[in-house]
């Protein structure tokens, strides 16, 4: 997995590529809380991400629980097929605003 | 397809680095003996999980741990076998809970029993081995 962070405005758009697993989601958790914590409304981009797991799953909801703590707006963005399944899977695509 | 063809047996330390090699060798290896791309990626999606639950739960980390993974073929279904040398888990724990809440942990199981036919721990685990997790599906498409 990588990622790129742009920011505008009180938006920050991250952008996730490639596998969120159990080696990479420690990563995309942290950018995702660091830019919570930022005050910064989020956007998580994730039309390249190949694969995702549950402990990529639970950075998502991680960051989206710390949003709506400090009344910001979290949202994803141009999800892939893989990674809208495992949302279904876990039951969690009406839970997140997917846009 | 004949009677349990073996299709993977390896042995590999128990790190998160490792699964990626995991999943791609199964896919490619499921889809090598003609199984749907749906039941291929849903049994990559349970081994992954079954494999981050002995990482995380039986061997907290210890990344000297070993797993024994088996995948084998009988009659159109595919039965994945998981062997760890960690402290006997509960059978219990491999049962999804219910969740009232949302919550970030505990999906791992949850994918696993929905993804497969059958998610059973053998029960005692083969002698000189800490639990054996045994997964079953058929291809259907």
């Amino acid at each position: 997995m990588n990622y790129s962070v742009t920011q505008n405005g009180d938006r920050t758009t991250v952008f996730l590529t490639g596998d969120v697993d159990l080696e990479r989601s420690p990563e995309a958790r942290k950018v995702l809380l660091d830019t919570v914590d930022q005050g910064q409304n989020l956007v998580v981009d994730m039309s390249e991400v190949n694969y995702i797991d549950s402990s990529g799953v639970a950075s998502l909801v991680e960051a989206l629980q710390a949003s709506k703590k400090r009344n910001l707006n979290f949202s994803l963005t141009d999800v892939s097929e893989p990674a809208l399944k495992v949302f279904k899977l876990a039951r969690l695509e009406k839970v997140f605003d997917i846009r | 397809m004949s009677a349990n063809q073996k299709i993977i047996e390896q042995r590999f330390n128990a790190q998160p680095k490792n699964l990626k090699a995991i999943r791609d060798t199964l896919y490619n290896s499921m889809k090598t003996k003609g199984f749907s791309e749906e039941c291929t990626s849903d049994v990559v999606l349970a081994v992954d999980e079954a494999c981050q639950n002995i990482i995380r739960h039986a061997y907290q980390f210890d990344d000297s741990g070993i797993i024994d993974l088996g995948v084998y073929l009988s009659n159109n279904t595919i039965s994945v076998e998981l062997i760890d040398f960690a402290d006997p888990v509960d059978p219990a724990c491999c049962v999804p809970k219910a969740q009232k809440e949302l919550k970030p942990g505990g999906l791992g199981t949850m994918f696993m029993n929905k993804l497969m036919d059958s998610v059973e721990y053998e029960c005692p685990p083969p002698k000189g081995t800490g639990n054996k997790l045994v997964m079953k599906k058929h291809n259907r498409a």
